[in-house]
């Protein structure tokens, strides 16, 4: 018992000083460069160093001496279920009747005579009792109870914490845990898995236009509904350039939701991604996987928590653009034209000028150019000058900007002017958890053990009541006595409200 | 432009105002009508409140317990719920005046924070195990609110006011050490040592603004929670073996009852942006415990000064039965417990594991919640194996909401995935 409080002390302690130590340390643990930030920014030496990751302590809750804790709160909590085991039994089966004596020496004890008769008297106990009675010399005894199966709590909430402790520690041993990511088409392995998932499909659901939601009004200012007036209007709170808040009431179509990923992510609804388990070639199963709803396969569970906004696949289209063409030497001009995706026109020197990509929100990635997003943020286009079958140089130009050329064989240059029919469809990587949680079944099996022994301790009250009947000449003399284990106050003030009822008419 | 369910919550909140006032009237005029009177705004206000929390959740479209406004008026509901029982039940109406003014407290923090409504619920906390989760977890903290009232009541009757005068004055001064000497000295002893904690606490009061104050601030922050283990450590010692003279626990009372009153103080003092902490910095939590720190004095000095003058006139003559409080304080609490660690604990625990494939992660606001199941663990173990009753019991009790509320706000400090507001 003492060791268990001991062990619990110590656990309590220890789980507040981690909860600060991983708020001091803005890189995590085991996160990329930590060894580097903790020696060299934070100071720490060699030697230190060394201690501190022989304990653990940047990652205390995952350390062997947590776990070691841990091991003897559940070698604790195993003593305390088989201890208390036999004292608890012998408690449900105590003394089922007690003599007068034994009855008198009870704290809660009253006696009576009244006029009437036992069985008028056995009619009038409290009905939430279930009575027994026997015959003795010194009249009739009755024994009373309820809620003895209470006692059983402890050993039921014991044991699911037993459960759980041990759920845990399976899990943090043999569980397994990754990330994968991916497109529709992708698929998805690691080396843990003797299975593959492809990724059939990945929808980022929103939510209709709803209360609490930030909309851009006519693509000008954002603002908060904050009512649905009716079908087709909403009560926006907005704020002026001087900070003050104001409401204005707003059509439906002047409304857009949808405007930037990164900043609406407040309206995502849902993450749905449909995947197929691939074993051997073969097509195994295929699963719909939401947030909150993991698919379950050989042990290992898929849930889907989230998408990478950071590398989204931008398919962006636009009809034509409309490009100025200038000599590079004397920049005169040289023409304006409209050139559709592909579409070829004749520079004044012979070579030909073709449009081959669009990008809506140019970045430049590892020396590759792609598009960062699907909104016209930093739109560009590449154009191409060829002769004959010969690539002669290529300019990515940006809308209303121009660019200078260093490329030895240019001769023009273009500057975007317009762009349009512009479409953009935009499909994010999906992200999937991938866990193998061994402890699975004993850590609910805990939860359920657990919750019975607490409705088994909390709610229910082991009560028992003793009386003896002694019938003299047409009277009753009645020995009452009881005991109640929680609620002796509440329980004092029943006794003798029923004490009150035998006598009583 | 209040919403219907803020208006209707307002509507309680002036009820229960009402209620404290009138069941503060039934400490000194002991006439029946009055207390009648005082239980019937509690219950009118449960009305609106009720109804308040049915609207939200038609506007919102899900249960109203996805930020911390809605928490925190079910926990002042579920407060006013047992209120009412305790009442009809132990007829004893001046718990009505130690309950209510806790919930008038509640009812004030939950009309601080912001209420607007959301009609969209990130895709994690779309799923049933949330509401389970929450409702249960401020169902029982609501529970323990309650068990922390009567152990302030518990704690003031058992003083039985014939202290000696030498106990009274050790036992000031022995406060004023650790609560305003320590933290001083500690700040002396950090400038000494050139430490110099990043801090760009900001205080703003008539007109002027005083910058980089929060070194200070935080050494004072820091002499909070040590003072008060100090205060502890002088109860158990000293004070709380003098059986005949009770005077560590009616200490203890008014420094807890007059901590909670300095937190709430200054919450409103921040919300009014006469003071602003640091951001996302480890150690914002002490500065803004530094603030309550220095509230503490003067709130403790008055509610000394007051408690002690209404001690023989109106405290003595409570007809408490000090064996009934501590009753009622360990049924308040085995009522949250199961609550507590089913809604808190276990349900949490499963719906994580749906949500983000774990069961534990070790998140700010599970350790908080662990280490208060441990807690109320350790009082139902000491009740039941070391017979720890009494001021044991009621000093348990009122540690242990403390540090309820310290978890419902460490969402402002601590990140991780409880960081709703």
């Amino acid at each position: 018992m003492k060791f268990a409080i001991i062990v619990l002390v110590i656990l309590a302690i220890v789980s507040v000083a981690s909860l600060f130590i991983g708020e001091f340390y803005p890189v995590t643990a085991g996160g990329p460069g930590w060894q580097e930030y903790w020696q060299q920014e934070l100071g720490i030496s060699k030697p230190l160093f060394k201690v501190l990751t022989f304990f653990q302590l940047h990652d205390p809750y995952r350390s062997w001496w947590y776990r070691l804790l841990l091991g003897f709160l559940s070698l604790s909590l195993f003593v305390c279920i088989i201890d208390k085991l036999p004292t608890i039994i012998k408690e449900i089966r105590r003394d089922k009747f007690k003599d007068t004596e034994a009855l008198q020496r009870l704290k809660l004890y009253s006696s009576f005579s009244t006029d009437k008769s036992s069985e008028e008297l056995i009619k009038r106990l409290p009905s939430l009792f279930r009575f027994r009675s026997e015959e003795s010399e010194n009249g009739k005894r009755l024994y009373g109870q309820r809620g003895v199966i209470s006692h059983l709590g402890q050993t039921f909430n014991h044991t699911g914490l037993l459960c759980l402790v041990l759920g845990g520690l399976f899990t943090s041993w043999l569980g397994f845990s990754t990330s994968v990511s991916g497109l529709p088409g992708d698929i998805l392995s690691d080396p843990a898995l003797d299975f593959t998932v492809r990724v059939d499909s990945f929808n980022i659901e929103y939510y209709p236009l709803g209360l609490g939601q930030y909309v851009l009004v006519d693509d000008a200012f954002i603002g908060r509904i904050i009512k649905r007036l009716d079908d087709e209007r909403f009560l926006l709170e907005t704020m002026s350039e001087s900070g003050e808040l104001a409401n204005l009431s707003v059509e439906r179509e002047r409304l857009r939701n949808q405007y930037n990923i990164n900043m609406d992510s407040g309206n995502i609804s849902d993450y749905i991604a449909v995947l197929t388990i691939i074993e051997d070639g073969e097509e195994i199963a295929t699963r719909r996987v939401e947030v909150n709803h993991p698919m379950r396969y050989k042990g290992f569970r898929f849930y889907q928590t989230s998408f990478d906004s950071n590398n989204p696949l931008v398919n962006a289209n636009i009809d034509s653009a409309l490009v100025v063409i200038k000599r590079l030497d004397d920049e005169a001009l040289v023409d304006t034209v409209a050139l559709s995706m592909d579409g070829k026109y004749q520079l004044p020197d012979g070579s030909l000028l073709t449009l081959t990509r669009f990008l809506p929100d140019f970045r430049l990635i590892d020396g590759e150019a792609m598009s960062a997003s699907g909104h016209l943020l930093n739109p560009a286009v590449l154009l191409q000058v060829q002769k004959g079958n010969e690539d002669l140089y290529h300019q990515w130009s940006f809308l209303r900007s121009t660019f200078h050329h260093t490329d030895p064989e240019a001769r023009y240059n273009f500057v975007l002017l317009e762009i349009f029919g512009f479409t953009s469809q935009v499909t994010y990587p999906t992200i999937l958890e991938v866990k193998k949680t061994p402890g699975y079944f004993l850590v609910w099996l805990g939860f359920i053990l657990s919750t019975i022994g607490l409705g088994l301790s909390f709610y229910f009250t082991p009560q028992r009541l003793w009386l003896v009947i002694r019938q003299d000449k047409g009277q009753s003399e009645v020995l009452m006595g009881g005991i109640s284990r929680k609620n002796k106050a509440l329980f004092a003030q029943k006794f003798d409200n029923w004490v009150k009822r035998l006598q009583e008419g | 432009m209040a919403t219907l369910d803020v208006k209707l919550f307002y509507l309680a909140f002036i009820f229960y105002f009402g209620g404290f006032i009138v069941f503060s009237l039934y400490v000194p005029f002991r006439k029946d009508g009055v207390y009648r009177f005082a239980t019937a705004l509690m219950a009118l206000g449960l009305v609106p409140q009720t109804v308040a929390i049915i609207v939200r959740w038609a506007t919102s479209e899900h249960v109203p317990l996805s930020n911390m406004y809605e928490y925190m008026s079910l926990m002042s509901w579920m407060a006013v719920l047992i209120l009412l029982l305790l009442i009809w039940r132990y007829k004893r109406p001046l718990m009505g005046s130690f309950i209510s003014p806790l919930v008038f407290m509640l009812m004030v923090t939950a009309s601080m924070l912001p209420k607007q409504v959301s009609q969209m619920l990130m895709p994690a906390l779309q799923s049933y195990w949330i509401t389970i989760h929450v409702t249960l977890a401020a169902l029982g903290s609501g529970a323990f609110a309650v068990a922390c009232a009567v152990s302030f009541i518990y704690l003031m009757k058992v003083h039985k006011g014939s202290d000696d005068d030498g106990i009274v004055r050790s036992s000031l001064l022995w406060w004023l050490f650790t609560f305003l000497c320590f933290p001083l000295i500690l700040h002396l002893i950090l400038v000494i040592m050139g430490v110099n904690p990043p801090s760009v606490m900001v205080i703003n009061i008539l007109g002027g603004q005083y910058g980089n104050s929060g070194s200070l601030a935080i050494s004072l922050g820091i002499g909070l929670p040590v003072g008060a283990l100090l205060l502890s450590l002088l109860y158990n010692k000293r004070i709380g073996k003098a059986d005949d003279s009770r005077f560590g626990s009616n200490l203890f009372a008014v420094t807890a009852s007059s901590l909670l009153l300095a937190g709430l103080i200054s919450g409103l003092l921040n919300k009014a942006g006469i003071f602003t902490i640091t951001e996302r910095s480890p150690l914002r939590i002490f500065e803004f415990f530094g603030v309550i720190l220095v509230l503490l004095w003067p709130i403790f000095f008055l509610n000394f000064w007051f408690v002690n003058r209404m001690k023989q006139k109106v405290i003595d003559k409570i007809d408490f039965n000090p064996e009934l409080l501590d009753e009622i304080n360990y049924k308040a609490i085995a009522l949250g417990y199961p609550l507590y660690t089913i809604g808190a604990l276990f349900a949490g625990a499963i719906w994580a594991e749906q949500a983000w494939g774990s069961f534990w992660s070790w998140d700010p606001k599970e350790v908080g919640a662990l280490i208060i199941w441990l807690f109320y663990s350790g009082f139902l173990h000491a009740r039941y194996n070391r017979q720890w009753k009494g001021s044991k019991a009621a000093i348990l009790s009122v540690f242990g909401f403390l540090m309820v509320i310290l978890s419902f706000f460490g969402n402002y400090f601590f990140g991780g995935q409880h960081a709703y507001t």
